[in-house]
């Protein structure tokens, strides 16, 4: 490319602080996390709505409870989040750190839900997250695959 | 948790990770996007509706490790779909992930 090429080329601005990616991948994991809680609360405080036998497969008898419509807003909101994160980040990063909800769901459980658990799903959701971390670690420098 | 529910975990996931691969495809693309974006979305309604049930009937500490599942698809359909290239250490990460999801589900 020749100066001239360079210089048509339309000036690169520093994106505004509010569509930092790294600020859009903690975002994501909070409401993420926000919405399994409050549709979780739906489902136990679930009225027993009439549902068709052929989607009783399904939660719909949960979706007259406010809680469960408050979950799918937040719902909703991460995936507007999620779509500007697949514009801005590669796939095989955006996902796996959104699974950051991995350790603030089973903590929020414990501790909003009062869900209790043993040693044993305690340490199958560490080796989910050790694993998480092998798939998702940044690419060493020496270049190669991420 | 009982087989139905488990076909029931493994379905949603598979359903999930297909959404997500089309929707990867929808943004990234300009031809195509909106079939592709809506088909994704169909993908991931399906998704949510089995898994509001499965809240329903289980832990939510219990259940969300199972979401684990998607990652590991995601990794085998992000290089094949995706052309997405692998390090081998992604293998280890899949192991890993299996076993924990095998953990909670013994529990």
């Amino acid at each position: 490319m020749t100066e001239a090429d360079v210089a048509a080329l339309p000036a690169r601005r520093p994106a505004p602080w509010y569509l930092h990616a790294g600020l859009h991948l903690g975002l994501n994991a909070a409401l993420v996390t926000i919405s399994e809680l409050l549709l979780k609360k739906g489902a136990l405080a679930a009225a027993a709505a009439p549902v068709p036998r052929w989607l009783s497969w399904t939660g719909l008898a949960a979706l007259g409870s406010g809680w469960v419509v408050a979950g799918i807003a937040c719902y909703l909101l991460s995936f507007v989040n999620w779509l500007y994160l697949l514009r801005t980040v590669p796939l095989h990063i955006a996902f796996p750190v959104t699974n950051l909800s991995h350790a603030l769901i089973p903590l929020a459980a414990w501790v909003l839900l009062g869900e209790r658990f043993g040693p044993v799903r305690g340490a199958g959701i560490v080796l989910l997250i050790v694993g998480t971390w092998f798939i998702v670690r940044p690419p060493d420098r020496r270049g190669g695959p991420a | 948790m009982t087989l139905i529910q488990l076909g029931l975990v493994v379905l949603a996931q598979v359903a999930q990770v297909a959404g997500q691969i089309l929707l990867k495809q929808g943004m990234t693309r300009t031809v195509g996007r909106v079939s592709r974006v809506a088909a994704g979305t169909a993908m991931l309604t399906f998704w949510f509706l089995a898994w509001l049930k499965l809240l329903q009937d289980l832990d939510l500490s219990y259940i969300y490790p199972f979401e684990g599942l998607s990652l590991v698809l995601l990794v085998f359909a992000s290089k094949i779909f995706l052309g997405e290239q692998m390090r081998g250490s992604a293998w280890i990460g899949v192991g890993l992930m299996t076993a924990g999801m095998i953990l909670v589900g013994l529990n």
